[in-house]
Order: C-alpha cells, then structure tokens, then sequence
C-alpha cells in the first residue's frame, strides 16, 4: 500500500522504507484511544462533515427551487388576475375618482333618470354588480384624501337595503332588516376594486422577484389573498357605482356613538358601463327617532337602511 | 529487533574496527541497536555509549585481569595518564572501564599486536592523521552527546533533536571517508568505512533529508534603504524550490500526506510529515551506528596512548614503542619510569633495568621506600602496554611479549581471613602455581614475609626452583639480603639475577639500581626518617603522660 509521503523522484527502498515507517508507527500503542478507533473517528468525523455540507447543498438547492417554483406560481396567479382585466378596468380608479369629485363639489340639485321609469328597471339595476362608497364630503373633494377614503370602507347596510328594503320605516322592521343575513356577492366596496392595482404594477413584480425564502414569498401570497383577488376581479367589472357623501354634522348636533349624526347626505347612482348619473339625492338624515336602547349601536345602519328605503322610493317612483 | 523492513547490519568484515587485526563486532550489536532506537525516539539515554562499550567484548587474551589490574591500580593509570586529551571535546565522558578493559586484555594474536603497533607508528608519523583522529573524536563525542543528552526542551521539537542527531552522523562519517585517505595502518579502514556508509542509498537519502530541512527553497529580493536607513520596500525577485531534492513535493501532495497521515491515526502538520521520514532515512542507516559505538572506544584507545606520551612528555619523561624480542635475548628498559607516580603529579626518577635475558628470575633488595615496589610497578605497566601495542613507559625498551601476567603486591586483611599472615602467604604462592602459565611474567612483592627468615627462606627457595619449570620472566623482591646474598654467592639456580637499590653517598635511595645483593635495608634509616626511633617514640610518649594530668 503506497502513501503520499513518498514520490517517484525516492528511490524505491526509501519508498519501502517510508511506507513502513508509516505503518508501523501507526501500529505502535498510543496513550488514549486505539489506532483505528481514532482513524475510525475521524474517517466519520471527515465523513460527516462533508456529507453535512453536501446535504446542505442539496437542500439549499432544493429550496432555491422550491422559492423559484413558489415565485413562479405566485406571479402566474396574480398575473392571470391581472391579465384578465383589460384597461378599461384598470382605469375605474380614474374614473371613479372623477366621479366622486364631481359629486362632491357644488351640488347639482336632485335628480332621477327617466331610463328608471320602466317597470322593474330598478329590480333589474340593482340585480347588477354593484361598487359602493361612502365617506366624508371633503375627502371626495382632494385626491390627496381620496385614497384614505376609500381604504376605510363603512359596511352601514344601504346597499343591503336598497336591494331588499323594509316594508316599514320604523326602527323595529329596519332593525330587523339590518340584521338579516346579506347576500354581498354581487356588491363590493369602492376600495375591493383597487386590491388588484398595486399587483399590477412593476413594483410588485420587483418585490416578488426579490423575495429570496419562502417565508418571504408566502407573506406576499398571504398579501394576494388578503386582497381577496376574485373579488376585486368582479368588483373592478361593477357597473353600477353607488356613493354617499356625508356632508358636515349640523351644528348644534352630537354624534352618536357608532357616528350617526345629524347631517346632509348626498346619494349618487351611476351607471358605469354608460357613464350616466342615474340619481342624485340629497337628504337631511338624523339619528334621533331612533329608540335609546338601540341608538348607540345601530344608529347608523337604521339611518341608513331609513335612508336606502327613502332613495328606493325614489327610484321607483320618481321625484 | 530485526524486522522484515530492518536494513540488515554491515558484515564484520566491513567495520572500522582499530583494534584488532581482523575485525571483530565487539559490541551487542542487539542491545545496543535497541538502545539507539529508543534514545533516536526521544527516550533518556544517558551513558549509553558507556555502557555498550563497558559489556564489550575483548580481544581473545591469554592474560587473566583478575591476576594484576588491582596490584597494577590500571584504572588509576588510566585516569590519570591515559585518557583522551583533546581540545574541544567538551565535557564528554570517558569510557575508562572500556579503557581498563581493553587494556587489561593484551591480544595473543601477535598481529593485532603489530596492527596497533602500526596504527600507533602512523599517528606519530603522521600529525596530520593525528589532527584528523582527534577531529574524529570530537565529532564522536558530538554524535553521542546528542544521541543521549534528552532533555525537557528537546521535548518541544522532537524532530529537530533527531535532525541534529543525524547531522552528527553524517559529520562523521564525512570525516571518516575523508580524513584517513593517507592512512597506510588500520586506520585506512576508516576511509573504507565512511566511503562504503556514503555510497549507500540510505546515506543518500540522509543528505537529501538533512538539505530538505536546511534549504527547502531559496528566496531571492530586494530591499530598498532610504535616507534614513530604514527600509522602503521589499521586492520579491524570485522563489527557486529545491526540486531536485527527493524530499520537495508539490504543495497538493504534502497536503494529501498530511492528510493521509490523518486518517492513519497522526497528527495533521508538515511536524508529522518530517517525523514520518525522519524514521524512515534513520531506519536505513541505524544499521551502521553501533559501528559508532564501537570505534569511539577504539579511538578513545589510541588517543589515550598519545595522551600518555603527551602527558610524559609534558614532564620531561620519553615513551617509545619497544623492541619486540625473544625471551632468550637481552632485556633492557632505559629511562623506566612509574606512570603511576606521573598521575599522581610526582615526577618520577627514571632508572635503568636490564638483563642478559628475558626468561630469568630478578631478585631485587635494598632498603625500604627504595623504589622496589615503585619498580615492580613500573615494569608491570611497561609490559601491559608492550603486550597492548601502545607506548611503554621508557626511552628504549627491548621487550618479550609473554603468555600472561601474574602480580601480588598488596596482601590485605580481609575480615573474614582465617589464616595468619604466613597462612596468607602460603596461599599466595599457591594460587600463583595455580594461575601461572610457562613462559609468563610474575611480579611478587616481598615473597614469604610475615614469617621467621629461616623457615621463609626455605620456602622461598622452594618457590624458585618451581618457578624455574615454567621459565617465567620474574621480579620478587624480599629483605632476606642473607639468602640472596646465599644465592648470589652460591649460584646453583642459574636464571637467578640480582638486583639492589643503589643508594647515594648520603646512603639515601638513589631510586636507580645496580647489579648485586643489598647488604642493609637501612631499617634503622627508615625509622629515623618516620619517628621511631627510641628518643622520638619516648618523647611522643612523655607528651601524652603530661596532657593526660595529675590523674593519670
């Protein structure tokens, strides 16, 4: 058995000679533990170490493709929702905006389509997907304040009960209406409709790209989800755009609790896909009549809910 | 020790043996190879060289130690005159018992006594062998120190002691192979020896190791000096590996040795890498170092000899190499002197000794502290150093060699003597029949006293005639001056010859000696000369009485 100490340049005794050297050196009894336990040890040791490292590569790899394959379906995802919306979608936002500002700026008096006068015309709008908005006037009216407006939507009932309004005014039938359960498929906030902007854009792309972990490509998959992207799909397709915007409390009036208060409202129907208004409202709404057992927690959706009674009325017959 | 791998030992034939003239492995070869591996190994080894060559075996002898190495004080004498004197060999220690050994045990081969003799002849022709035999010995010296010296910083880099171990060898043998080249004597086995080791490939491997270690690579630069002596900067010119060298591997190999080393059990380091073949160029020249061992006392042996005639004639005194003779010619020692006396620090007196013939019987008288004894000695260590080879202690000196030695001067007490002192006496001269072979020397100091004259005389006289049939070479002295004198006037043994102290007109010993019987031993000179006569011992006597007091 040959050894590294030795080359070809020694004569072939010395060779002899090293090799035994080394072989008997290596048979001769150390203090501790046995020759070939120790070589056993440290072949293991060597062993290990390498195999540790190679199957670290090996997994390193393997999560480089894992994230590479995560990446890849993350952005197919996204990018499938994207790609479904054409352009026209894509500049709800501009238009939406524009409308609102219109809205919120000198009032342009009340006013109901006449498209609304035949039978079930209405039945068959608000069968329609529907956007809503509400918020503050002023906010309407900067586009600085726009996007803080529409981030927070208000879930106070009135689309609900525009579709499906009480028989009655009164608090008990509209508390009844409030609580019943909502069929929301068909209507979406404003702010559900630009989930899918921010996916759309170039920094998105960068930052997915850039995600090196799992984790990382997890959290903004989690980001997808909460989007919830099959909603902002249909809600960016919306064809009808309701909005209401609150005008200032009256001056010497409280808010309630959950925020009703005495004020000025504006309600505003659109029709998206033909770009027309097809009511316009303004009504002074006020949380008193509302009995004091259920003022502090419903005086918003009853007023609502009062409001979107009085706006269906209107809608079906006429101002 | 041998191993299937084990370089096996040069033939007998091949040693550089300076003592004998066919060579002999004197040494356990065994043993002491053992010996040198461990000490190589790291193992305290202190007196290792001393002690292989104190179990050394002699050259054959007829010669039995037991009969004058003690009468004789030869340790003493080599202590004292024979022991190697060599600038530069440092503190080293002297295998004496090797000496005395060696010394105590003439060579009956008569060529081993002509092959020293010539070895002796050459050094002192030659002083430029001289210089290089004591350069031999101070690199000896060297090499064994350093085989044996182990001490706690050795420990530390255990490679670099075996180096030096090494180095030392190989100075050795260089000068072995290229110191002697002139030698005619047995000292040309020298040459033979260092040419035989240099031109194996084990010693070849040696050098290359030992240039391995001294110069693996040279690097060449520049250094740039400013103003201010300082240096600027390094330029490095070029790096030349010494690739010719079998030991110089690239830098992947001596990894993959080092690696290899550390699966087999090693450590991981080029430390490891050098041990590993530090053992394997050792285990091929190994072989070759109890020769070492050997020729150390072999030239310890000869610079021993010419420490002697440096020491001699540092006082003024001559040695030569003797005439060798047959016993039936004349015998003369011109200027015989006692060593013993030299190391002792005394000058001593030179005299004149000889004989028509060797094998005789030498009767000497004369008064006490003559120099009797003195004489007794002195012809006693001439004839050891003529039987050895080596110088005598004489200016001129015609001597028969002889087939044994046999002296009694001391007759101590011991403590568990059952006999008196005649008892001893009788004892002495029987052991002496016992032992004595024909033809040998014998040496007796003051035969039969202890006892009445007439009844010693008779003995004595017995002794003689026996001693006759042997024809020895015989020196006894006696203070039995009336039956010498008998003996002399008589002249019935005829290898009778007389000798007395020659005294000075003063009648003091002149410590030189002249033919005939004493006519006094001068007992009452002697005593006056210690303090015993009457008036002195009374004095001593009256000087006690009066510090002992009134009481007493």
């Amino acid at each position: 058995m040959g050894t590294y100490l030795a080359n070809e340049k020694m004569s072939p005794a010395l060779r002899k000679r090293i090799e035994a050297s080394v072989r008997r050196s290596s048979r001769i009894a150390k203090p501790g533990l046995p020759i070939f336990v120790k070589t056993a040890l440290r072949l293991s040791l060597i062993i290990v170490v390498l195999g540790g490292g190679a199957w670290l590569y090996v997994a390193w790899r393997q999560h480089l493709s894992q994230v590479e394959a995560a990446r890849a379906s993350l952005l197919q995802d996204v990018q499938e929702n994207v790609i479904a919306l054409d352009e026209a979608d894509l500049r709800l936002r501009t238009n939406a905006q524009a409308l609102l500002l219109s809205a919120s700026m000198t009032y342009e008096g009340d006013y109901v389509s006449p498209s609304l006068d035949e039978p079930d015309v209405v039945s068959e709008l608000l069968a329609r997907p529907v956007l809503y908005v509400r918020g503050p006037i002023e906010a309407f009216q900067r586009t600085s304040k726009f996007e803080r407006a529409i981030a927070e939507p208000v879930d106070d009932a009135f689309v609900h009960c525009l579709v499906d309004p009480p028989e009655e005014r009164s608090e008990l039938p509209l508390l009844r209406r409030i609580e019943a359960p909502r069929d929301m498929t068909r209507f979406f906030h404003l702010a559900e409709a630009f989930t899918i902007r921010p996916f759309a854009s170039d920094a998105w792309s960068s930052q997915v790209h850039a995600a090196a972990t799992l984790t990382e490509i997890n959290r903004l998959r989690d980001s997808v989800k909460l989007a919830r992207m099959d909603r902002a799909v249909l809600a960016v397709r919306a064809e009808i755009l309701i909005h209401i915007l609150d005008e200032p409390r009256t001056a010497g009036t409280f808010a309630e609790v959950d925020g009703a208060s005495d004020h000025q409202v504006r309600v505003g129907i659109i029709d998206l896909t033909a770009d027309a208004t097809l009511l316009r409202l303004r009504r002074h709404v006020e949380p008193s009549w509302i009995s004091e057992a259920n003022r502090p927690y419903f005086a918003r959706s009853l007023v609502a809910c009062r409001l979107a009674a009085d706006v269906r009325e209107v809608l079906e017959e006429g101002l | 020790m041998p191993t299937s791998d084990h370089v096996p030992r040069p033939p007998e034939s091949a040693l550089p043996d300076l003592l004998n003239a066919a060579p002999v492995r004197r040494v356990d070869s065994a043993t002491t190879e053992a010996a040198l591996v461990f000490a190589f190994a790291g193992s305290s080894s202190g007196g290792l060289f001393t002690d292989a060559l104190d179990q050394a075996k002699v050259s054959p002898s007829t010669w039995d130690p037991n009969g004058y190495v003690e009468d004789l004080f030869l340790p003493a004498f080599v202590r004292g005159c024979f022991e190697p004197n060599v600038e530069g060999a440092g503190e080293g220690v002297v295998a004496t018992s090797h000496l005395v050994n060696v010394l105590s045990s003439p060579p009956s081969d008569s060529a081993t006594v002509e092959f020293r003799r010539s070895i002796i002849g050459e050094l002192m022709r030659d002083s430029a062998l001289r210089t290089q035999l004591e350069e031999l010995y101070r690199a000896l010296c060297v090499f064994r120190d350093r085989v044996e010296l182990s001490s706690a910083a050795d420990k530390w880099d255990a490679n670099r002691r075996q180096l030096e171990i090494l180095t030392g060898f190989k100075n050795v043998i260089e000068l072995m192979a290229d110191g002697f080249k002139s030698a005619r004597s047995g000292l040309s086995r020298l040459t033979a020896f260092g040419n035989r080791v240099r031109g194996n490939e084990a010693y070849g491997a040696l050098v290359d190791l030992l240039r391995f270690d001294d110069r693996l690579a040279t690097v060449s630069f520049k250094v740039a000096i400013g103003a201010d002596g300082r240096v600027r900067h390094l330029e490095l010119v070029s790096v030349e590996e010494n690739d010719e060298n079998q030991f110089v591997s690239s830098p992947f190999r001596r990894w993959q040795a080092k690696f290899e080393l550390l699966l087999r059990g090693f450590r991981f380091g080029d430390g490891e890498v050098m041990a590993r073949l530090l053992d394997a160029v050792f285990e091929g020249v190994r072989s070759e170092w109890t020769a070492l061992v050997q020729l150390l006392g072999d030239v310890e042996f000869y610079l021993g000899a010419l420490g002697f005639y440096d020491r001699a004639r540092a006082a003024d005194l001559e040695v030569c190499m003797p005439e060798l003779v047959a016993s039936t010619e004349a015998r003369e020692l011109k200027d015989l002197f006692n060593p013993l006396l030299l190391s002792s620090g005394i000058t001593p007196v030179p005299c004149q000794i000889e004989t028509d013939r060797h094998d005789t019987t030498l009767l000497i008288t004369g008064p006490n502290s003559g120099g009797k004894t003195r004489l007794l000695q002195s012809i006693g260590l001439a004839q050891l150093l003529a039987q050895s080879g080596l110088f005598v202690p004489a200016s001129r000196a015609r001597m028969a060699l002889s087939s044994g030695l046999l002296v009694s001067l001391i007759q101590e007490t011991r403590v568990d003597q059952t006999e008196g002192r005649l008892g001893l006496e009788l004892m002495r001269i029987r052991s002496l029949f016992e032992r004595l072979p024909p033809g040998a020397i014998v040496i007796l100091d003051e035969l039969c006293s202890g006892t009445n004259p007439s009844e010693g005389e008779e003995i004595f006289e017995l002794v003689l005639r026996m001693l006759a049939k042997l024809k020895p070479q015989a020196y006894i002295t006696t203070h039995f001056l009336r039956f010498a004198a008998r003996l002399e006037r008589e002249a019935e043994l005829s290898d009778l010859r007389f000798l007395q102290v020659a005294l000075g007109p003063d009648q003091a010993p002149t410590y030189q000696f002249a033919p005939g019987v004493a006519q006094t031993s001068l007992a009452s000179q002697a005593a006056a000369r210690l303090g015993v006569t009457g008036d002195q011992l009374l004095s001593l006597i009256e000087k006690r009485l009066s510090s002992a007091g009134p009481e007493a």
